[in-house]
C-alpha cells in the first residue's frame, strides 16, 4: 500500500533542499502572519486527530509538525521550517483565509517525512552497534 | 549483522576503532570515569585499580571505598550517526534530508557533527548502561542552567522510575578535552520533548516491545513497515 503521503516523500526531499536557499519574509509583520496561518492550519488538524485517534498509532501527526516548529532553536531555523511547510502544502504563507479542506494529506506527508528521515532513525540509533563507542575490556 | 564491506564503509565514515578508542579515553578522562548523571564510578576501571599496586583511588585521588556507587559505563554520542541504507542496500552517508531537517532545528548545528567531527569529545558523554539507554531513548534530557557546564537533568519516565530526577549536575571540565556541547545537548533535549509530547516516544516503545515479543508482522501498515525496515537496518 502506498498512500499519497508516502508518494510525497521524494518530492519533499527536493523541496527541503530548495527551501534552504530561500530568503523569506519582507518584514516582521509578514513573519507574524505566516506563523499565525501555520498555527491555524496545524491546530485544525491536530484537534481532529486528537478526537479520532488512529488505530494502533499512538502519535499525533499534526502535533509532531507543530512541536518541530516550536522547538526549533532560532528564528532562522523556524523560518526554514515555515518555508518548507508552506511549500509542501502548496499554499501562500500570507494567505489568511486558506481553504483547510485539502491540506490534511500534505500535512500528514510532512509528519511522515520527518518521522522517516529524522525521528525514527534518531530514536532507533540506540539499537545501532555504532551508537556506542567500543568498550575496553576489564582486566 | 553488517557485512565486512559494510563495516569497512562504516569505519570510513564513522571513524576507525583507533579514533573511537581515543575519543573514549579522552571522555573518560574528562568525566573522571564517572557517569555524568548518576556519578557512579566505572566498575571496570575500579576493578582494574583494585587489582593494581597500592591504594585504589578515583580520578581526584580520593580512595575508592565501599560506600561509592559502581556501575559499568559507556562513552556514548550525544547525537549519533545519521546512517541510512542506500537503495542498493549499502550503508550510506546521511541523507541530505536529515541534514536539512537538523538545520530546521538549529541552523548550522549539522557542521558540528559532520564527518570526523562526529567523534570529537564535545559530542560524547560518559553514561552508565542504564542512563545510556534512557538518554538514547530520549527519556532523560539536559537543560542548560547557570553556572557554566551545569544542567538540570529531567525525565519523562513514570515517577516511580524517576526518583533521581530532576537533578542538577555540573559537568567536569578538563584543560585539554572539550566539554560536552551545550548546543548538542539542547538539540537532544528538543528532540526528547517533541518525541514525548507528540506521542512518538510511546509509539516507538510499543513497536519495539512488540518486536521483542516477536509480534511484529508486515501487515501493510506503512509506519510499521518503515519501523521494521529501520530496525532491521540498525541490527
Amino acid at each position: 500500500m502506498a498512500p499519497p503521503a508516502h508518494r510525497h516523500q521524494s518530492s519533499l526531499e527536493g523541496l527541503i533542499d530548495f527551501c534552504a536557499q530561500q530568503p523569506l519574509f519582507a518584514d516582521a509583520n509578514e513573519r507574524a502572519r505566516a506563523i499565525a496561518s501555520f498555527h491555524r492550519i496545524v491546530s485544525h488538524f491536530e484537534a481532529i486527530e486528537t478526537a479520532n485517534r488512529r488505530p494502533g498509532k499512538l502519535y499525533n501527526r499534526p502535533a509532531l509538525v507543530r512541536l518541530t516548529f516550536e522547538y526549533a532553536r532560532s528564528s532562522e531555523s523556524q523560518d526554514r521550517f515555515l518555508a518548507f511547510f508552506f511549500q509542501a502544502l502548496a499554499v501562500s504563507m500570507l494567505d489568511d483565509d486558506v481553504d483547510l479542506g485539502d491540506l490534511g494529506e500534505p500535512l500528514f506527508g510532512i509528519a511522515d517525512f520527518l518521522m522517516t528521515n529524522f525521528f525514527l532513525p534518531r530514536t532507533l540509533s540506540i539499537l545501532h552497534p555504532f551508537s556506542l563507542l567500543p568498550p575496553i575490556e576489564a582486566n | 549483522m553488517l557485512s565486512q564491506e559494510e563495516q569497512q564503509h562504516l569505519q570510513d565514515y564513522a571513524g576507525t576503532p583507533e579514533r573511537l578508542l581515543a575519543l573514549r579515553a579522552a571522555c573518560l578522562l574528562r568525566d573522571r570515569h564517572r557517569c555524568v548523571v548518576s556519578r557512579a564510578f566505572d566498575e571496570a576501571e575500579a576493578i582494574t585499580r583494585f587489582k593494581g599496586q597500592g591504594l585504589a583511588v578515583d580520578d581526584d585521588g580520593d580512595p575508592l571505598i565501599d560506600t561509592d556507587t559502581y556501575q559499568y559505563v559507556k562513552v556514548a554520542h550525544i547525537i549519533p550517526y545519521f546512517l541510512t541504507r542506500a537503495e542498493d542496500g549499502r550503508i550510506d552517508e546521511p541523507k541530505k534530508a536529515a541534514i536539512n531537517i537538523l538545520n530546521m532545528f538549529d541552523l548550522g548545528v549539522a557542521h558540528l557533527i559532520e564527518g570526523p567531527d562526529m567523534n570529537r569529545p564535545y559530542n560524547a558523554i560518559t553514561l552508565s548502561l542504564e542512563m545510556h539507554r534512557r538518554f538514547g531513548k530520549y527519556e532523560i534530557f539536559f537543560k542548560s542552567v547557570l553556572p557554566p557546564h551545569t544542567y538540570r537533568i529531567g525525565s519523562f519516565l513514570p515517577p516511580a522510575l524517576s526518583r533521581l530526577f530532576p537533578i542538577t549536575r555540573t559537568l567536569f571540565v578538563h584543560p585539554t578535552v572539550d566539554p560536552p556541547s551545550e548546543r548538542l545537548l539542547a538539540l537532544h533535549c528538543a528532540i526528547a520533548h517533541i518525541l514525548h509530547l507528540s506521542g512518538v516516544g510511546d509509539y516507538i516503545d510499543k513497536v519495539l516491545k512488540d518486536m521483542e515479543d516477536g509480534m511484529v508482522r508486515e501487515d501493510g501498515s506503512t509506519e510499521l513497515g518503515v519501523l521494521v525496515d529501520l530496525a532491521l537496518k540498525v541490527q
